[in-house]
């Protein structure tokens, strides 16, 4: 049970549409990751905590890929165990908006903030999630500065220049 | 263990200053202060008690007063006047001393040195610039606070702190007043400053401020019990309620060698003597019982809102409660100024004083050594323990008492 | 004469700009209850958390912690930096164990580029992390001395025997707070002249002052009657809220990352795990000393075996350009598992970067935890979580 592909061939007897998709890199191995769909997530979660006893929600993200239009969630569920039992979960969305995520924080009250902050700073809707507000920043913010066609506050790395080699000193009040 | 520094890298110690330097600095200082301490101390020793000085001065007023055909009363008002004052900046003084000491005392527990540079010596100079710098502070009122509430609220607390001096003997006949009921005096007294304390924590119109106000007037009030429970046993053992009284009977020897102070007592004298200490750390809310100022709860409680002379009004209270607390502490356990067996040539209110600093020392001790109770574990500790195990303290002099009278 | 204090009762207070998710309402409070505003300014809420406490009395009805008054943006940052650019940034998340959140990176970023650090620097990485490790335990048992009112132990932990590991890493990479050490593939410097006898005589010193501790702190009585049996977590709830680290491991469950998926070279190491019982505060505090004294052990054994050698990798430049992919490591940092998600399009700066912030989500039981207890067990169980504000707003 402790071979992750196995864990893997369960998950996708159990759930034809899941597919795998990449791998982490790792030294020597790597690490797969499956894609689900949205539908299906709440019922892979069920599963993972309940059949597959991975009872540990280690943490969840959001990445925005702009350029597919769409932003995909990270999840990684962990066995408190047995830590090296662990699976990848990813779930796409449309980055309009439309798309709204189950909220796992029934399942995983951890899941709570993070969901939070995944709203605060991506602006991803979860359903029944508790008390989805911002987090982080307040709420008269606008804008989820985490997507990617947040605007831009250019900075001293906009510059492009290789790492050691100073600013000119003309305009640099540290020079 | 020792301060560990960078000794050899002077950049990190603090100026110039390393664990060498300082040990030279103390040294040094111990040198002078033997330098100076042994003329004063033999001093002391030659003049011996004061108050044969004393009767001779009140009787040169008295006569300079009858020359002049004055009414007999105002020499003895102009000199209680002018005494009152005296012991309001000697109470002031000590204060000084006693929050210089509890620096000094907690940075050394603490592997650190205190204050070091304000008037060059040790830091001693360093409440007084303290003092200084509170007088000279904004006085800040919050705009919601009940101005009235707010201004009294320190005096309160702060006025009872001193008038609780008048029947201390500072040593043999060295009295502002000698009342017949001093010790009832003292706590009847001390026990009103709770008022101020709670003015001030609803005053200021802050939550944090009231309650630390509340927990204040529930402390205070709760451990004033076992307290006066606490010294009980001497007033039944002494048989009097005037301090110098006390101190009389103490100032006897068991067996014509041993000093009869009440501290010595078999068993009761012990137990009350810890249950008075315990209940007095409470009654100044310091460390173990500091909830009402609990500063990682409440903030500074009571005195959050309170900036300048005000706070200062509050420290000074607090810092004067604990000397009362020591030197009722000396006067009632420790024979006050009494001395030890052979050691008589050393005049009563040196022994006075060296039997309150002791006191001093210790609840400094306990202040920085122990964590913060919880309040409601506190007033069980107070109720649950401290005030049954006077009763039983009384009941159990009461017996001895009856059984040997004395 | 104008304050501005959040807890005036009787006038209504200036509105500020913006609203607080948690600003409270007056219309919720049933009679004998108040709104108390704990933070952001509380001198103990360890840096900038916000608590709002329902209170009856001194007993909690309800709390809702403000976070994100220290947000600053580092994962957004980061997808505006270079790869070793980012890295000094780590430093400034969990500021009390940099070393660690450095590690981290470094170990994330590694894995994307496939580059395995030399021996000696994994050595290195080990003393040095376990040092930061015992350096942030002694934070945290001065903080807790001092939110439970003990201060004394705070000048000892803080003042005394954390200085002694500041002056190793001063001495080591000029830093004393943020010390950006660990780079990608190795580390930032070699070990100075007798810099390892230094660290040998830190150990047997530490020893010794665990034991003052234990005289000072654990065993007093009134220390025991504070945390003993105070806000309790049982072992499915740490699980279920995602408790890693002491935290987790206080409830009862011993998995350390270090033993139990070890990276670098934690496999050759001989500790134990510290676990409690209970999972109350005490245990809380008790895993945490119990772990200095095994990670003294761990730099006992690495300095001895600290084999000779590079301390970088092989042709590790300062601009490192990994293949497309992503990444995910995850080490037993100082407040729980410590985890980077690296997201990486082949250029030279990170697409995405996530930090999984052990202190942020060890926080989100804070909510839970403390109704019923007191104003006074509020500030026990808060200090005895031990988060770093620095990571839970990164």
């Amino acid at each position: 049970m402790s071979d992750p592909s196995s864990l893997i061939q369960n998950v996708r007897d159990r759930f034809p549409s899941a597919e795998v998709c990449g791998a982490l890199s790792e030294f020597g191995r790597a690490e797969e990751m499956i894609l689900v769909p949205l539908n299906d997530l709440e019922a892979l979660a069920v599963f993972l905590k309940e059949d597959m006893k991975l009872d540990f929600l280690n943490f969840v993200t959001a990445v925005d890929w702009i350029k597919n239009s769409r932003f995909e969630l990270v999840y990684l569920f962990q066995s408190i165990e047995k830590p090296e039992r662990k699976l990848f979960v990813k779930v796409r969305l449309a980055r309009d908006g439309g798309d709204v995520v189950p909220s796992l924080t029934a399942l995983w009250p951890s899941a709570d903030w993070q969901e939070r902050e995944i709203f605060d700073l991506f602006g991803i809707r979860f359903g029944n999630h508790p008390n989805l507000k911002r987090i982080l920043l307040w709420d008269e913010f606008e804008g989820h500065p985490l997507r990617k066609d947040y605007a831009h506050v250019p900075d001293g790395c906009d510059s492009g220049q290789e790492i050691g080699v100073p600013v000119s000193r003309a305009g640099n009040p540290h020079a | 263990m020792g301060i560990k520094t960078t000794a050899s890298d002077p950049v990190y110690s603090v100026g110039l200053m390393t664990p060498e330097s300082v040990r030279r600095r103390y040294v040094r200082s111990i040198l002078v202060l033997c330098g100076l301490g042994l003329p004063v101390a033999a001093l002391v020793v030659l003049i011996g008690e004061p108050y044969p000085y004393w009767e001779r001065v009140m009787e040169l007023i008295r006569q300079y007063s009858a020359g002049r055909g004055w009414p007999a009363w105002l020499p003895s008002a102009v000199v209680l006047l002018a005494v009152s004052s005296v012991l309001l900046g000697f109470v002031q003084g000590l204060v000084i001393v006693v929050h210089w000491l509890e620096r000094k005392v907690a940075a050394h527990m603490q592997v650190r040195l205190g204050p070091m540079r304000t008037g060059g010596w040790h830091g001693w100079a360093q409440p007084i610039a303290d003092g200084i710098k509170l007088f000279m502070k904004e006085d800040i009122v919050p705009e919601s606070a009940d101005r009235w509430l707010h201004f009294l609220g320190p005096i309160v607390a702060f006025v009872p702190a001193y008038v609780c001096f008048i029947p201390i003997p500072f040593g043999r006949d060295i009295q502002v007043f000698d009342m017949d009921m001093g010790l009832l005096f003292v706590f009847a007294i001390s026990g009103l400053s709770v008022l101020g304390i709670l003015m001030g924590g609803w005053a200021s119109a802050n939550k944090y401020s009231a309650l630390g106000g509340l927990r204040a007037a529930a402390q205070l009030v709760s451990y004033e019990i076992p307290r006066v429970i606490s010294i009980v046993p001497v007033v039944m053992w002494a048989g009097t309620v005037s301090l110098s009284g006390l101190m009389a009977v103490q100032s006897a020897r068991w067996g014509g060698i041993f000093p009869k102070w009440f501290i010595f007592y078999p068993v009761v004298g012990q137990i009350s003597f810890v249950i008075y200490l315990i209940s007095s750390v409470a009654e100044t809310n310091r460390t173990p019982f500091d909830i009402p100022e609990a500063e990682s709860e409440l903030v500074s409680g009571f005195h959050t809102e309170y900036a300048g002379m005000k706070f200062a009004f509050f420290f000074l209270a607090e810092y004067s409660y604990v000397f009362l607390a020591s030197a009722l502490g000396a006067v009632l356990f420790l024979g006050g100024g009494d001395s030890l067996p052979y050691l008589e040539w050393i005049p009563s209110y040196a022994w006075f004083f060296a039997k309150t600093f002791f006191l001093v020392f210790l609840f400094l001790g306990i202040r920085w050594t122990y964590p913060r109770m919880r309040v409601d574990r506190l007033m069980e500790f107070c109720w649950k323990f401290l005030f049954p195990w006077s009763l039983v303290n009384v009941f159990l002099a009461g017996l001895i008492f009856l059984w040997r009278w004395r | 004469m104008k304050t501005t204090d959040s807890n005036n009762v009787q006038n209504e207070r200036v509105t500020p700009p913006f609203r607080s998710p948690v600003t409270p309402d007056e219309g919720e409070l049933s009679e004998n209850e108040l709104w108390l505003n704990m933070g952001p300014q509380h001198p103990s809420t360890h840096g900038v958390l916000r608590v709002v406490l329902k209170m009856e009395g001194e007993i909690i009805r309800e709390a809702r912690p403000d976070v994100g008054y220290l947000h600053r943006g580092v994962e957004k940052l980061a997808e505006n930096r270079t790869y070793s650019q980012f890295n000094i940034l780590t430093d400034r998340n969990d500021y009390l164990a940099s070393m660690l959140n450095n590690w981290a990176y470094c170990l994330s970023v590694e894995k994307l580029l496939g580059v395995r650090a030399p021996e000696r620097a994994e050595y290195l990485r080990v003393i040095v992390g376990e040092l930061n490790r015992i350096a942030s335990h002694l934070v945290f048992i001065g903080t807790f001395g001092i939110d439970i009112g003990a201060f004394t132990p705070f000048l000892y932990a803080f003042g005394r025997e954390r200085e002694m590991v500041l002056d190793l890493f001063e001495r080591l990479c000029g830093a004393r707070l943020t010390y950006n050490y660990i780079r990608i593939g190795g580390v930032m410097a070699d070990l100075p002249d007798g810099w390892g006898d230094q660290a040998r005589s830190f150990i047997p010193h530490m020893r010794r002052c665990l034991k003052e501790y234990d005289d000072l702190l654990t065993y007093n009585p009134i220390f025991l009657d504070r945390t003993k049996g105070i806000g309790a977590i049982p072992k499915d709830k740490a699980v279920s809220y995602g408790l890693s680290g002491p935290n987790l491991r206080a409830s009862g469950v011993s998995t350390d990352l270090r033993k139990d998926e070890p990276y670098g070279i934690y496999d050759r190491f001989q500790f134990k795990p510290a676990v409690g019982t209970t999972g109350d505060t005490w245990d809380r505090y008790f895993v945490r000393r119990l772990e200095i004294e095994e990670s003294l052990n761990i730099v006992e054994q690495a300095l001895n075996s600290l084999p000779e050698g590079d301390i970088l990798a092989k042709g590790q430049r300062p601009t490192v350009r990994p293949p497309v992919g992503e990444s995910y490591a995850q080490i037993e940092g100082a407040r729980g598992w410590l985890g980077i998600y690296l997201v990486s399009d082949g250029t030279e700066r990170p697409y995405r970067l996530h930090v999984r912030g052990p202190s942020f989500i060890n926080l989100t039981i804070l909510q839970e935890m403390l109704k019923g207890w007191k104003i006074a067990d509020v500030v026990a169980i808060l200090g005895s979580l031990d988060v770093v504000l620095g990571e839970v707003d990164r």
